[in-house]
């Protein structure tokens, strides 16, 4: 695989491409069919290896950007209270999962505070409720005594203050509460985005898979014309190549599934030479 | 309408069942049970009792939607009055659900006094 080394430049991948795009041109002049075929194996052969390359640099990035995550995310200040937790968590979406978590315990935490405060507001009411039965008291004795007139009025007013006093800070309380389904709108985008970085790794690490069963399907082509076999041709070869196609071999990992871990994912990019 | 109601809330999210919780409290609705997904909801409703549905859209196994399909496709339990409450705010999605036989639609974020209107009209029209 160290020979992919060789397509990692564009310039020296033209360059190969116009050397051999020449030979072909000479080879057909010369009326060297067999030769010539050959040539266009290889060319199409350096085609799909430059391909596999690029999906295998861009697979091997976004797995290092995903374990990565963890050394980007643990120096926010947001976080800091959390970092211990945050630097034993290896992946970016089990960290993602932790932001679901840990937004949720504390919109609970304000929530229990916003309960507690509640009380405490039932309790101030139904001493308003006590205070009015004073009122009312006072309303009656003040028929026989009107010098009580005033204090009555007094009381009356001061009542009606503490009222609404009450049912604004219930409304702010309520506004409080409220503002916790931030929790919601927030997970649920964050398991979102959860399912999509999960995704593009799994879809990219599948493309690998398939890229580096193509590429052996070059590699062992190109040998069977060495072999002599050139004669042999193109759709014959396909078909041939078609069954006996088998992908690497990697461990912990079955055929036709997706890497099950990021451990595996890193075995199957590193056989690959990635 | 009847504060005794029992009312049956619906939501993956344990912090919005609590904030729909306090809220309906706070409106004098007490009997109150929760219920995390249209999967643990379903047996909650077949055994009976519940006199109203509040439900999230977006919930595993079970979605809204497909909870509300169930609800008024079961005979024993097709008369249940559903409100729903949820971030789906796409107009194709409120028209599935109009057509689904939802009882009012309500978007997160969302106000107390919205959920307070909401509940009124559905059971000023139940009742009319």
């Amino acid at each position: 695989m160290s020979d992919f080394e060789t397509y990692y430049d564009q310039h020296q991948f033209e360059a190969e491409l116009q050397t051999r795009a020449e030979r072909l041109v000479e080879l057909l002049n010369q009326g060297q069919l067999p030769q010539a075929m050959d040539e266009v194996q290889q060319l199409n052969e350096m085609r799909h290896r430059a391909l596999y390359h690029e999906v295998g640099t861009l697979t091997r990035a976004v797995h290092n950007a995903i374990v990565g995550f963890t050394d980007d995310v643990s120096s926010t200040e947001l976080l800091q209270d959390s970092k211990q937790h945050i630097a034993s968590i290896s992946d970016a979406t089990e960290r993602l999962s932790y932001v679901i978590e840990l937004t949720e315990t504390n919109a609970h935490k304000t929530i229990d505070q916003v309960d507690d405060a509640l009380r405490y507001v039932a309790l101030i009411e139904k001493d308003v409720v006590q205070r009015q039965e004073l009122i009312d008291e006072l309303a009656a004795l003040k028929k026989d005594h009107p010098q009580l007139e005033s204090l009555y009025e007094k009381a009356c007013r001061y009542a009606v203050d503490h009222s609404d006093v009450l049912a604004k800070l219930k409304e702010r309380l309520t506004g409080i509460l409220l503002a916790q389904e931030y929790q919601d709108i927030t997970g649920q985008l964050i398991k979102r985005v959860i399912q999509l970085v999960a995704d593009i790794e799994e879809k990219l690490v599948g493309l690998m898979a398939v890229a580096s069963r193509v590429n052996s399907l070059g590699a062992l082509a190109a040998h069977k014309s060495v072999d002599g076999d050139a004669t042999a041709d193109a759709s014959a070869d396909a078909e041939r190549l078609e069954v006996t196609a088998e992908g690497p071999q990697v461990k912990g990992r079955n055929q036709g599934a997706v890497a099950s871990s990021q451990d595996d994912v890193d075995d199957l990019l590193s056989s690959l030479g990635f | 309408m009847n504060k005794d109601m029992k009312i049956l809330v619906v939501d993956d999210f344990s912090t919005m069942r609590r904030i729909i919780k306090n809220l309906l409290r706070d409106l004098g609705f007490t009997n109150i049970v929760e219920a995390d997904d249209g999967a643990t909801a379903l047996p909650v409703l077949k055994a009976g009792g519940i006199d109203f549905l509040v439900t999230d859209w977006n919930m595993p196994k079970m979605s809204g939607i497909d909870l509300l399909k169930t609800v008024r496709a079961d005979p024993s339990l097709s008369h249940i009055p559903i409100l729903m409450v949820t971030a789906e705010a796409k107009r194709d999605q409120i028209i599935m659900a109009a057509q689904a036989g939802v009882n009012g639609y309500i978007i997160k974020p969302f106000t107390a006094v919205v959920l307070k209107e909401k509940i009124d009209k559905i059971f000023e029209r139940l009742q009319g």
